[in-house]
């Protein structure tokens, strides 16, 4: 693949790549854009290459988590997590939409499903925000896992029971459902 | 099929949150900017992935370098005439090892029985002698008639 496509691929799937990096990272955003940085370091110096036995989207999803993996290995702490938390609630400036009232329902509402999610075992987090978030299905996010279908499959099947209940235990789910 | 189908209301939920992280998703072009600043400062070079294939050219053409070098040496070695022991040598050398096939070797006290009579044919060369039609240059090994 010429290093122009590389580039103009890696752009067309630039957010979504963000997306998985923040959550790899615990939603620390800086974290996640250092190693969405490193993730793309390694591409462009030839260090992980695509050998088009997966999908171009899988592999890079495989190389981020990969990265996100070396970076957290000796700095992982819930303390930034909890602070992400706590700045994902209380920031009120960015993204201000139409109507006040229903952005900070859909805020409440996001910061319930992190909070939620918290509560899952890694592999059904991650299961969980492939399918979900990135639109993968279940065979491909168990490639980027690197795991058994079967084994993604029971993840992503007790996960969802899981984050349910914990998601109707504050009522999320069922407003979401009713579109409020 | 995608299977946050089957789950709407999970699926939007997280749509949402991918639209809040979305919005703040950093530049690709400060990103990719800073990556190659960075593969430019570990000594990549030109920051390309064809890095890698051109090391693996490079080690596939060392490999056929050492097979080639390899190959040649052991054709010098095949066709250079043995300097050291002529034919006459070699010859004693075999009359040698044919009239004592175990010499220097250790001998058992009973090694005697087992030499028969006639034994001897054995270890001699027989003298084949010229051949009965005259070979020179034109003329084929094998007489006409045959």
């Amino acid at each position: 693949m010429k290093p122009t496509e590389l580039e103009a691929q890696l752009e067309t799937l630039h957010p979504e790549s963000f997306g998985w990096a923040l959550h790899c990272c615990g939603r620390d955003e800086t974290e996640a854009e250092d190693v969405l940085q490193t993730a793309y370091l390694k591409i462009l110096s030839g260090k992980a290459r695509h050998s088009g036995r997966s999908s171009f989207k899988t592999w890079l999803f495989g190389v981020i988590r990969f990265t996100a993996m070396e970076a957290r290995r000796g700095a992982r702490n819930r303390e930034r997590q909890a602070r992400s938390l706590t700045l994902l609630v209380s920031d009120p400036g960015s993204g201000s939409g139409p109507d006040p009232r229903a952005e900070a329902e859909r805020r409440e509402r996001t910061r319930q499903l992190v909070q939620a999610l918290e509560h899952l075992s890694p592999r059904q987090r991650e299961v969980l925000h492939l399918v979900f978030y990135q639109d993968l299905t279940i065979d491909e996010a168990a490639r980027v896992m690197g795991i058994t279908l079967g084994s993604a499959r029971t993840h992503y099947e007790r996960g969802k029971t899981r984050l349910r209940t914990l998601l109707a235990r504050n009522g999320t789910n069922e407003r979401s459902a009713t579109g409020s | 099929m995608n299977d946050q189908r089957l789950d709407p209301d999970l699926g939007k939920l997280f749509q949402e949150l991918r639209a809040e992280d979305q919005a703040g998703t950093p530049s690709f072009a400060n990103m990719m900017a800073r990556a190659k600043e960075d593969a430019a400062s570990l000594g990549v070079g030109r920051s390309s992935p064809a890095g890698h294939g051109r090391r693996s050219r490079e080690l596939r053409r060392l490999a056929w370098g050492g097979s080639l070098l390899a190959a040649a040496a052991a054709a010098v070695l095949l066709l250079l005439p043995d300097s050291g022991t002529t034919e006459a040598e070699f010859e004693m050398a075999v009359r040698a090892f044919s009239t004592h096939p175990a010499g220097g070797a250790w001998r058992s006290p009973t090694d005697g029985l087992l030499d028969l009579p006639g034994s001897n044919v054995l270890s001699t060369l027989p003298s084949v002698g010229s051949p009965p039609w005259p070979l020179g240059p034109g003329t084929t090994s094998r007489p006409n008639h045959l």
